[in-house]
């Protein structure tokens, strides 16, 4: 596991602990008022929009692009949206996303090249200078290995970790059937795992 | 239920721990894949919430629908409104126009300069000046480059735009056919020390930028110069971790005026002296009194590097040495000039992009031995030894 293994003490970044949802659904009735209810969705959501549309495309630059477009369709239709349940509006935005990325893919029909210049910075807590570099090709490894799976468990893989969503919630946003999505994620996950250690026997010294 | 169900919900629940909870997985690359997590720059994610925000707001001035370049245009193309808003937006820009045509005659105030808002007035939005591309320093800008938008208040405090010390612009034409100083970034607000007047440029003693270089303007307070004359080359010493330390060496005092400073320097240089701008570092000025460095030899050198998977290395390739740039101070030890070398900056990471050095040999598969021409060997290895500096290898860039 070496280069791909984490740190121990590592604290995990926190994308995927919700507003109360209380909080979201005051803040959610106050958006056509209140402008700064929005700023706090838009402060909550952000690093989930992009970390998740990240992964899905690989470079900084195709990121900051579909995360901007994202959002700018969220504020166009917000006065469309009606909250039904709790983090129903978690559901929304990454259905916009998503549909966005799936956008991206028709337009673009193949996943480009991606050179460790172009990529994005990796959220660290305890960020050293020269520990930047090793993160980065740890995205763009972890990246390439994703783009070995189906679209669908691409897509379940990067919803539950990058986004956040619970598997409830995926199946909510890819129209399907929860159990599917438990399944797809752990034989994703199961086939990560089979490349990844077929990939550092070819490596390993004779 | 079959057994591999039950398997899945425990697989599935150790997940939901580690995710929701921090609780560490027992399959180490679950426990990556939740760590390595890609994040925004954070003036990417500003800018966005500002205009996110602005166009939640109603907008006076906003002139969407000019020729923007390439670069730097997610936020752009994100905001640009269908054709049916367009007409909306020209009846309020019609409107704005004239209440701009009657305040013509006004002169330019800075918005600190002008009278504190009161309690009524709190809630009034912010007009700013600001940038609709990257402005590459000494360019002359013209009105397809800039735009004026209304911003919150709560947002243009958060850009630092009601603190003293900051003259932000208000029209466009008190910035248009004047040239930047430093260069500008998409959407940044345009203040006075980020742009001088060509014009009036000689009017306080002035050189000419020398040719590649860059301007960099900084605030001080011309008086505090001692001694030292437009022309001059001079050394930047800051205060770094407690110490008096030389940031950049033997840079070209080009302007003084109004207690703005501004430098020229080579394209690192100048990014290390934004670095120090953006960091509040205290810094001084004295007269460069060192020695020319001597002419290096520039016969080829070998230089070793370590790095994994370097059996790899089958094809054409650069190698970037990322430097973090609050470092940049130790590139005046640097053992030759590095112009030549091509170099951009993120702001925190300094990217020297060494051009296709021959591939001696490998052994080990890791050790690798590079050959440049002597000053380029030099300086890859000097910079390879700094503390943060890290290289990485990618596919040549075509020879030009």
């Amino acid at each position: 596991m070496s280069e791909l293994e984490s740190r121990e003490g590592d604290s995990l970044i926190d994308t995927s602990q919700p507003i109360p949802p209380d909080e979201e659904r005051i803040l959610i009735s106050q958006l056509a008022q209140n402008p700064n209810a929005f700023r706090q969705l838009y402060q909550h959501y952000f690093p989930r929009v992009f970390a998740y549309v990240a992964y899905r495309v690989g470079t900084k630059q195709e990121a900051e692009d579909l995360t901007a477009t994202t959002f700018m369709k969220v504020i166009e239709a917000i006065s469309r949206f009606e909250y039904r349940r709790d983090r129903s509006f978690a559901l929304w935005i990454f259905r916009i996303a998503h549909n966005e990325v799936q956008q991206f893919y028709r337009l673009r029909q193949r996943r480009p090249t991606v050179l460790l210049d172009d990529v994005p910075e990796i959220a660290s807590v305890d960020f050293l200078p020269d520990e930047a570099f090793a993160r980065k090709e740890q995205f763009v490894r972890l990246q390439h290995m994703l783009a070995t799976l189906t679209p669908r468990r691409q897509e379940i893989i990067s919803l539950r970790f990058f986004a956040g969503l619970r598997n409830q919630e995926i199946a909510a946003v890819l129209a399907l059937d929860e159990r599917t999505v438990a399944s797809h994620l752990c034989r994703a996950l199961e086939d990560l795992k089979q490349l990844f250690e077929s990939e550092e026997a070819a490596y390993e010294p004779e | 239920m079959n057994q591999n169900d039950h398997q899945d919900d425990f697989y599935i629940e150790q997940l939901d721990r580690l995710l929701e909870k921090g609780h560490p997985h027992s399959d180490p690359l679950v426990n990556t894949l939740a760590h390595i997590l890609p994040q925004a720059d954070q003036a990417f994610q500003q800018e966005l919430e500002v205009a996110l925000m602005a166009h939640l707001q109603p907008q006076p001035i906003v002139n969407w629908e000019r020729q923007m370049p390439k670069v730097n245009q997610s936020i752009y193309r994100a905001l640009r409104p269908p054709l049916t808003w367009t007409v909306t937006l020209a009846v309020v820009a019609l409107a704005v126009a004239g209440i701009m045509l009657a305040n013509l005659n006004r002169a330019w105030l800075p918005l600190t300069a002008q009278t504190p808002p009161t309690a009524t007035q709190i809630d009034q939005p912010v007009t700013v000046v600001v940038a609709t591309q990257a402005i590459p320093a000494g360019t002359v800008i013209t009105e397809a480059m800039v735009s004026v938008i209304s911003i919150p208040q709560p947002d243009g405090e958060k850009l630092g735009l009601m603190q003293s010390g900051h003259n932000v612009f208000s029209n466009v034409e008190s910035v248009i056919g004047q040239r930047a100083s430093v260069a500008i970034r998409w959407f940044q607000p345009l203040e006075t020390n980020l742009i001088f007047d060509p014009l009036s440029d000689c009017t306080a003693p002035c050189v000419d930028v020398p040719q590649d270089y860059q301007s960099v303007g900084f605030p001080l307070q011309t008086d505090t110069l001692q001694g030292l004359t437009i022309g001059d080359r001079v050394d930047v010493l800051a205060v770094i971790d407690g110490e008096i330390r030389e940031i950049v060496a033997n840079v070209v005092l080009t302007k003084a005026e109004s207690g703005i400073v501004t430098f020229a320097a080579p394209a690192w240089q100048a990014s290390v002296l934004a670095w120090l701008y953006r960091s509040g570092a205290p810094y001084a000025l004295r007269l460069h009194t060192g020695p020319a460095p001597a002419p290096l030899d520039n016969a080829p050198a070998d230089v070793v590097i370590v790095i994994s998977d370097a059996e790899l290395l089958d094809f054409l390739f650069d190698v970037i040495v990322n430097v973090p740039a609050d470092k940049g101070f130790m590139l005046i030890h640097l053992p030759g000039a590095i112009d030549d070398v091509p170099f951009s900056s993120n702001g925190d990471t300094l990217y020297f992009r060494f051009k296709r050095p021959e591939l001696v040999n490998v052994t080990d598969g890791s050790t690798v031995t590079l050959r440049l021409p002597g000053a380029d060997a030099a300086n890859l290895d000097y910079l390879l030894r700094l503390r943060g500096a890290t290289a990485s290898f990618v596919p040549a860039e075509p020879a030009r």
